[in-house]
């Protein structure tokens, strides 16, 4: 009920804000060409697309399995986040230092709220999703291809840590200073992050560094669509930044997650000026099993 | 192998030594201080539920915590989601201190089950802090003997020394904030819907035939295991599906007879112990199979023990497990009639006894085997029965599972055959007898306090099912069509220390942390002024007038306002033996 409401207006607000930078940043001439030219380039992401589809699925099992295998395995490291948390701005005030979250909260305002949950939500899926779209309308596969590659490594690499750690995020425990921005005024997002997610995935921060990536990737592309690098940047950085306004995410998840988009970002560029190989792969397991030290007599 | 060497080249080496400490006395000196332990700072963990799932908890141990700190204990506060955390302090015994709601029902013989020391080693709700006083036992069989103001004066006794003690600190009684809407159904309790009788009482006023509520505790949609104690608060939802032989009814000293059909008291064969011969309803299982006195009898027999005696050592319910003790023996006369032997000699105490839930033999028999798997520390000590998710909910209550999914909603319907709709309803009262008000009550989860009022504003449910924390109140006291009701509730918040493991196995320095408390902010604060500062577990008559709360504690806050006077209060643990180094609360370090 509610939730069908949410994701249908989320997807309504997102399907027209991409509308509507496709054809400011994308042009008329090249999605003229993507449409003459769609069956070729389909065929030349095929491949990437399956991959990533599979690791969309395997990440939705994950996150619903995960919480549970997570609790078996996992290490709690939710008190470890909020001391670390407790020291980031220790240059900024040596002495009595405040909590990050609790200090970006000190300058919360209803309009910065209502800036920073509607960034949260709509801002995040746009910045990822337009990308895809917009690359899908350049004539050389490669910056398509690349992103698919670091969306599935974020994936990956999340994924895993969020079954190895275990940790609450700010407003699960700061609560007498933290406010659940987001929650206390906009209660009807919950249903979508809820569904989405388990509350307990907060280390590292996705939200983060899938932003970061897709901001780190428009950098690659600035001859191609120059307007999209301010405008990728503005938004990566307010998703950052209200991962932690909204008292979601430590500044610690927020620090490992613009580490894991950086990663991700490398291992897509990787990726495509060295693509993998059914040779290279043969290679690489026999060496990695001639590093397997056996005793041989 | 090597031990066997290891001796002698130890001596060796102590030979070694000692020629050489001979040689010089100041080596000898120097051994003597090397030897020893090296000091380190103390630190604590404090276990607690994540604010999604408890605010009020979190807040009293970060409250706790920052006070500690700032008495020189590094203390870190670790959220953990509720059925884990529940396995870790109650099960696995694996704690420093714990801050978390006691399900109580404000009896005092709760306070045998919650420090008895014969439960210290068990696995469940009774004794988890691992406290044991040979003194306190005995009062604590004593008040079971006792009848009127005696029992009174001896649970005032029980207080006193389990305030000096300290196995926990209570901290206050929250409030029960309901929020309920009128327009289709009336009748709800003060506080909203809490006891499965409530759900009785229920009016219909609309045409809706479904009782729609919002649930914020989801682990009854995978979890209804009467007996698992890390997935039950209090059982009501279970409640509704597993009968008892009396139940209980709030604000009444005298449970209805539900199950049973009568009961006749009596004294065991010259005795001055209790007992009962009862006499169980005709009514069916949820799967058709008929109910009998000889499931009433196995129900006693595997709460006591779920091996059913296939271990060496009983393995008794982690829940309800004072109420079990009480019964000393069961006989079954024939299908429909049996006798009960009591422990006590009081009725109200064996009375409590009664109230345990009912379970089919066919089902859970089966259930004494040994659990093969993981997540409980594993030590031969459990059986199917404490681990099993009984997602099927075969009882005998007057509703049945409908419908279940997981983390989402859970659906119960009423149970067409069941006694009370088949007029069998002698002695129970008319206002729950007859036909239900609903033929079907579909608990949805809602991920939040917030999101349980959005859907209540939206008109997509009647109630919660749960209570509410105070920073929703506001937005349910602008709304028209929701409205709030509260109660006082008897679940008390407490800190709860593990007596088994230093440094919390002192009483000095427990009653030094619990000075670190400080109630009315807490109240004041964190619970938004929905509450009751407390020391006492109990409440009303059963509180000496020395133990009520009046603005100070008998271990008082140490400090003003809260805030906590930190000169005060290492003083406190200084003159309780402990150390500081600079500002360092230190002990030694473990080897």
């Amino acid at each position: 009920m509610t939730l069908a409401v949410v994701v249908g207006r989320l997807i309504a607000v997102v399907a027209l804000s991409v509308a509507v930078s496709t054809a400011a940043i994308v042009g008329r001439d090249r999605l003229a060409e993507t449409r003459r030219e769609y069956r070729r380039r389909l065929g030349s992401i095929a491949p990437y697309a399956a991959v990533l589809c599979l690791v969309l699925v395997a990440n939705k099992i994950a996150r619903d399995v995960g919480p549970d295998a997570s609790e078996l395995i996992g290490l709690r490291i939710t008190p470890y986040l909020e001391r670390l948390d407790g020291v980031l701005l220790w240059p900024l005030y040596p002495t009595d230092t405040p909590q990050l979250v609790v200090w970006i909260q000190s300058m919360a305002t209803p309009e910065l709220t209502a800036y920073f949950a509607a960034v949260y939500v709509y801002g995040y899926v746009f910045l990822l999703v337009f990308p895809v779209v917009a690359y899908f309308a350049l004539p050389r596969p490669e910056p398509l291809r690349r992103t698919i590659v670091a969306y599935c490594a974020n994936y990956l690499i999340g994924v895993l840590c969020y079954v190895l750690f275990i940790a609450y995020g700010p407003r699960n425990l700061l609560i007498e200073q933290v406010d659940q921005l987001l929650y206390s005024q906009y209660a009807q997002y919950q249903f979508v992050t809820d569904a989405v997610n388990d509350e307990t995935n907060v280390f590292p921060s996705l939200h983060t560094s899938m932003s970061v990536t897709a901001a780190l990737l428009a950098w690659t592309t600035r001859r191609e669509y120059a307007a999209w690098v301010p405008i990728a940047a503005v938004l990566a950085a307010s998703v950052c930044l209200s991962t932690m306004y909204l008292g979601i995410h430590w500044g610690t998840d927020v620090l490992f997650g613009i580490a894991l988009a950086w990663i991700s970002v490398a291992i897509g560029t990787r990726f495509e000026e060295t693509p993998p190989t059914l040779e290279g792969l043969k290679r690489r397991l026999v060496r990695l099993g001639d590093a397997i030290p056996t005793s041989r007599r | 192998m090597a031990s066997r060497h290891a001796p002698s080249r130890r001596a060796l080496l102590a030979a070694l030594a000692g020629s050489t400490a001979a040689a010089s006395g100041c080596v000898g000196e120097a051994r003597n201080l090397v030897g020893r332990d090296r000091t380190e700072q103390l630190s604590l963990r404090i276990v607690t539920l994540p604010a999604s799932e408890d605010p009020y908890a979190v807040r009293i141990a970060t409250h706790l915590a920052d006070n500690l700190e700032r008495s020189g204990i590094a203390t870190l506060v670790d959220p953990i989601r509720p059925d884990v955390l529940f396995r870790e302090t109650l099960i696995n015994h694996d704690f420093d201190l714990y801050v978390s709601r006691y399900p109580s029902r404000g009896d005092p013989d709760e306070l045998r089950s919650m420090l008895y020391s014969a439960y210290a080693e068990e696995a469940g709700l009774q004794n988890p802090f691992g406290f044991s006083d040979l003194a306190l036992d005995d009062l604590l069989d004593d008040q079971r003997t006792l009848k009127g103001t005696e029992r009174i004066d001896r649970i005032h006794e029980i207080q006193r020394h389990v305030l000096r003690a300290q196995p926990f600190t209570v901290v206050c009684f929250p409030d029960r904030i309901g929020a309920t809407r009128t327009d289709r159904f009336g009748g709800w309790p003060a506080g909203g819907l809490d006891q499965p009788m409530d759900y009785a009482k229920l009016d219909r006023t609309g045409s809706r035939s479904t009782l729609e509520l919002v649930l914020r505790n989801e682990r009854v949609t995978m979890n209804r295991n009467p007996i698992a104690a890390e997935h039950r608060n209090r059982g009501s939802i279970v409640g509704l599906m597993y009968d008892p032989l009396v139940r209980p009814l709030r604000g009444s000293p005298e449970p209805i007879d539900w199950l049973a059909e009568s009961i006749t008291w009596g004294r065991t064969d010259g005795g001055e112990a209790l007992s009962a011969s009862v006499r169980v309803r005709e009514t069916p299982w949820h799967d058709g199979t008929p109910l009998t006195a000889h499931d009433v009898a196995f129900s006693y027999e595997f709460l006591r023990d779920t091996s059913l005696g296939g271990f060496e050592t009983p393995v008794p319910t982690p829940w309800r497990r004072g109420r079990i003790s009480l019964v000393d023996a069961v006989r079954v006369h024939n299908d429909r009639l049996l006798e009960f032997d009591f422990a006590t000699g009081v009725r109200s105490v064996a009375q409590r006894a009664l109230s345990v839930p009912i379970l089919p033999e066919h089902v859970w028999r089966e259930r004494a085997d040994p659990a093969e798997i993981a997540g409980i520390d594993v030590v031969g000590q459990t059986t199917e029965a404490l681990v099993d998710a009984n997602e099927a909910a075969i009882g005998s209550g007057p509703f049945r599972l409908a419908d279940a999914v997981a983390d989402e909603s859970i659906t119960l319907e009423t149970f067409p055959d069941h006694f009370l709709y088949e007029e069998q309803t002698d002695g129970i009262p008319d206002r729950f007898s007859g036909d239900p008000p609903f033929d079907a009550v579909r608990f949805t989860v809602a991920p939040s306090d917030d999101t349980a009022v959005e859907v209540l504003l939206n008109d997509n449910a009647d109630a919660s099912a749960d209570g509410l924390q105070a920073r929703v109140v506001s937005r349910i006291v602008r709304s028209d069509d929701v409205s709030l009701t509260v109660r006082r509730s008897d679940r008390f918040y407490h800190v709860g220390y593990n007596c088994r493991r230093a440094p919390t196995t002192d009483p000095n320095f427990r009653r030094a942390v619990a000075g670190h408390i400080d109630r009315r902010t807490i109240v004041a604060e964190s619970l938004g002024g929905y509450g009751t500062p407390a020391q006492a577990p109990l409440r009303g008559k059963w509180v000496p007038d020395g133990l009520q709360f009046n603005g100070a504690a008998t271990i008082p806050f140490l400090g003003t306002d809260g805030a906590l006077d930190a000169d005060a209060a290492r003083e406190t643990f200084r003159e309780a033996g402990y150390r500081y180094e600079g500002e360092e609360l230190v002990t030694r370090a473990a080897p």
